[in-house]
């Protein structure tokens, strides 16, 4: 390029044409400077990008391939929890076997929970039909006598003296019906005891309901042990509406907590048999009920030894029982636990020991 | 407001320059001066302190004058500004931060002027761009402020700025413009393009950066790029290879701001950043723009003429890898944005710049080209 400037400086031309030859080889020269950068920095750019671009393809590539890690090691995981459900689905199955046979077990045992507390009133029934039974049988031997009166009196054509005799035997005879009906109802009452509960609800009276599983309690302990001798009262509200109940269900309930405070007053009584206090303890087991706002309670209330402290935890455990082997089977209150709260109520005890228990159903009123 | 360019390799040309440009009864009151660190500073001021011309003062890594790009020479743009419009202050940072002198010049800009504009030149090689904003703009969040970081040539030992006081290697040197006199406007431009995948600073102080996804700084530049040139204790051979490639980092106001390597240390492999890459912060790998750059840029900076129609002084803080990307291009790009308003332009080469740029906050860059355009209202 100078020797081109020395060139143009010896030529023999006009200093205006020499001035721009030589601003056109500036401009020659500048551009060349311009496109020889521009290669260079081509090249020099194409290799950084392509550096850069070859790394972070790897490192995409590395990332890509510790993702594919991943995804093995979680494929992997899947299956060994596939594998661990699978196991549990079977134990599942056999836990559920277990469930079913326990529950059928535990259907049975509530069942013969039925019959054994069926058993402690048998001799109750047996009392409560006896009399009964006595009315029919003396008012149909009375009846018989009566219609051999009768003929005689129609023989003599005493048509009058007949009539009278005939009005006396109808009424017999609706006597013999009014106890023989008592009797079936007690039967009836009996088998409902024992049947699987059809758990319908329905409008009960709970102060019949209380009396009448009271005194079957109570006969039934009278016959079944000549020496038993207990006091029963009952305090109940005049006014108690009737409620919806399972009246098997809470029947069953009653049942237990009288057998279990006659049984209560019974074992207090033996322990008093050899002391003085023999003479000044009076065995006695009261039921009560009133009725609360929006609730009714019943009570069952025993004189009895009450229960001690270090097992008040456990009474409603089921099969837990303090009864000698053969006499409970441990289900009666757990049972009565349960019914109470499917009725949406409750069960509680006070107890003092030495002193008594009370035991409180509370059943809402709707 | 009337500018006038004077161009030497020598001091001695610029005193004969200055006689020449003064004989038609030009009184200029301030030189806006930038040289090469191979020139002598002292000289110059005592020039033009003898001239009664007020010095605003840096060195450079290449200077530029209208249309032209040169190295190791001295850029004179002379301006006989109101003596009343503008003021001039020295920040000495050996013993202060540069966050609270540049908080104090805010303080005073704003005692100064109702509505002042700021443009900054800094020395130092170790500082922080970063801060000189920050100290500004939580101080006076509205200042308009521009300016750029000196350089030695690329050589690493020391940067300057200088006025009338003398010449500081620690310093921060302002010119405070009042607002209402004379319309300061500037934008600032880039170009680069990310490449590659997000990576994250895991260790990080200030503009030093130890590592990068967990290894050192300085491998990481050195595998991507494979570059084999590198040796420890040179830091001058990272600013040269480089700084063409810049980190880009989105802060957390949502700038986003290059960050280019400038030296290296060879011991703990760790990069000194020309600004603060804060730890844990996401950054891209960027490479230099195609040559249509200066041709974007040109578009950009026009877009101001709808805010300064005409213009009295041109001023280009350009960063030193824009001249290491562009090479003999710098001058098109240079001629060109001066053909915008015809005026004289003065700026030099950096090693960081102060702006914003479009749809951003003012803030601390690399690899940009910040404009300031001057222009004196009636």
């Amino acid at each position: 390029m100078e020797a081109l400037v020395k060139l143009i400086m010896k030529l023999d031309i006009s200093e205006e044409d020499r001035l721009l030859l030589l601003k056109e080889i500036k401009s020659v020269k500048k551009q060349l400077e311009i496109a020889e950068f521009k290669y260079l920095r081509t090249l020099m750019d194409k290799n950084a990008i392509t550096n850069v671009l070859n790394n972070t393809i790897s490192e995409l590539e590395q990332k890509k391939l510790l993702i594919e890690n991943a995804r093995n090691e979680i494929t992997e995981n899947m299956l060994a929890l596939d594998e661990q459900n699978r196991v549990i689905a079977i134990k599942n199955e056999a836990l559920n076997k277990t469930i079913l046979k326990l529950k059928a077990t535990q259907n049975q045992l509530i069942q013969s929970e039925k019959m054994a507390s069926l058993g402690e009133v048998t001799a109750g029934i047996a009392h409560e039909i006896q009399n009964p039974l006595n009315f029919v049988n003396n008012f149909s031997e009375l009846s018989k006598e009566l219609i051999v009166e009768m003929n005689e009196e129609l023989a003599v054509g005493n048509w009058q003296l007949a009539k009278e005799i005939a009005g006396d035997v109808e009424q017999n005879l609706e006597k013999i019906n009014h106890h023989g009906k008592r009797a079936a109802d007690i039967v009836k009452g009996m088998l409902q005891h024992s049947r699987t509960s059809s758990g319908q609800k329905e409008p009960t009276d709970i102060n019949a309901l209380a009396d009448e599983y009271l005194r079957l309690a109570y006969h039934g302990l009278r016959a079944k042990d000549k020496s038993f001798n207990a006091d029963f009262k009952t305090d109940f509200e005049p006014n108690l509406p009737k409620i919806n109940v399972i009246p098997q269900d809470i029947g069953r309930v009653l049942l237990n907590l009288i057998n279990n405070a006659f049984y209560a007053v019974t074992e207090q009584s033996k322990l008093f048999q050899s002391s003085e206090l023999w003479k000044s303890y009076q065995p006695l087991v009261a039921v009560s009920t009133i009725k609360l706002d929006d609730r009714i309670q019943i009570s069952v209330k025993d004189n009895g030894h009450g229960i001690p402290p270090n097992i008040l935890d456990k009474i409603y455990h089921p099969f837990f029982t303090t009864k000698p082997t053969g006499q409970g089977t441990g289900l009666g209150l757990s049972l009565s636990y349960d019914i109470a709260k499917a009725h949406g109520g409750e069960l509680r005890v006070e107890t003092k020991e030495g002193e008594g228990t009370i035991f409180t159903i509370e059943v809402p009123v709707t | 407001m009337l500018a006038k360019n004077i161009f030497g390799y020598q001091t001695e040309e610029i005193k004969t320059k200055f006689q020449a440009v003064t004989e038609d009864g030009f009184k200029p009151t301030l030189a806006i001066v930038f040289c090469s660190v191979v020139q002598d500073r002292n000289e110059l001021i005592a020039f033009f302190s003898a001239q009664n011309v007020d010095i605003f003062g840096a060195t450079t890594a290449g200077e530029i004058l209208d249309n032209e790009v040169t190295e190791k020479s001295i850029v004179v743009m002379l301006l006989d500004i109101k003596k009343a419009h503008y003021r001039l202050l020295m920040q000495d940072t050996t013993h202060s931060s540069t966050y609270e002198a540049c908080s104090n010049l805010a303080d005073i800009a704003q005692k100064t002027y109702h509505h002042p504009s700021l443009i900054v030149v800094s020395s130092g090689l170790t500082i922080d761009g970063e801060h000189i904003v920050k100290g500004v703009c939580d101080t006076a969040p509205d200042i308009p402020l521009y300016g750029g970081l000196a350089g030695d040539d690329l050589t690493m030992k020391a940067t300057f700025v200088f006025s009338a006081e003398g010449e500081y290697s620690n310093a921060i040197l302002c010119l405070i413009i009042d607002g209402d006199k004379i319309n300061v406007q500037g934008l600032a431009t880039s170009g680069w393009d990310s490449i590659g995948i997000e990576k994250t600073i895991t260790k990080s102080e200030g503009n030093v950066v130890y590592t990068i996804d967990d290894e050192p700084a300085v491998d990481v530049f050195i595998k991507y790029f494979e570059f084999k040139g590198y040796v420890d204790n040179r830091p001058e051979v990272v600013a040269m290879n480089f700084a063409q490639y810049p980190l880009q980092l989105t802060k957390e106001n949502g700038n986003v701001v290059l960050r280019s390597p400038m030296m290296a240390d060879g011991e703990n492999r760790s990069l000194i950043f020309g600004g603060g890459i804060p730890q844990g912060s996401k950054v891209k790998f960027s490479v230099p723009p195609g040559f249509e750059l200066v041709d974007n840029t040109t578009n950009e900076i026009s877009s101001l003429k709808t805010t300064i129609p005409a213009a009295d002084a041109i001023i280009m803080f350009s960063c030193k890898a824009r001249h290491l990307a562009l090479g003999p291009m710098t001058s098109t790009e240079a001629e060109q944005i001066r053909a915008i308003w015809d005026k004289p332009l003065i700026g030099f080469f950096t090693y960081g710049e102060i702006g914003h740029s479009k749809n951003s906050f003012c803030d601390f860059h690399n690899e940009t080209c910040s404009m300031v355009i001057l222009k004196e209202k009636n």
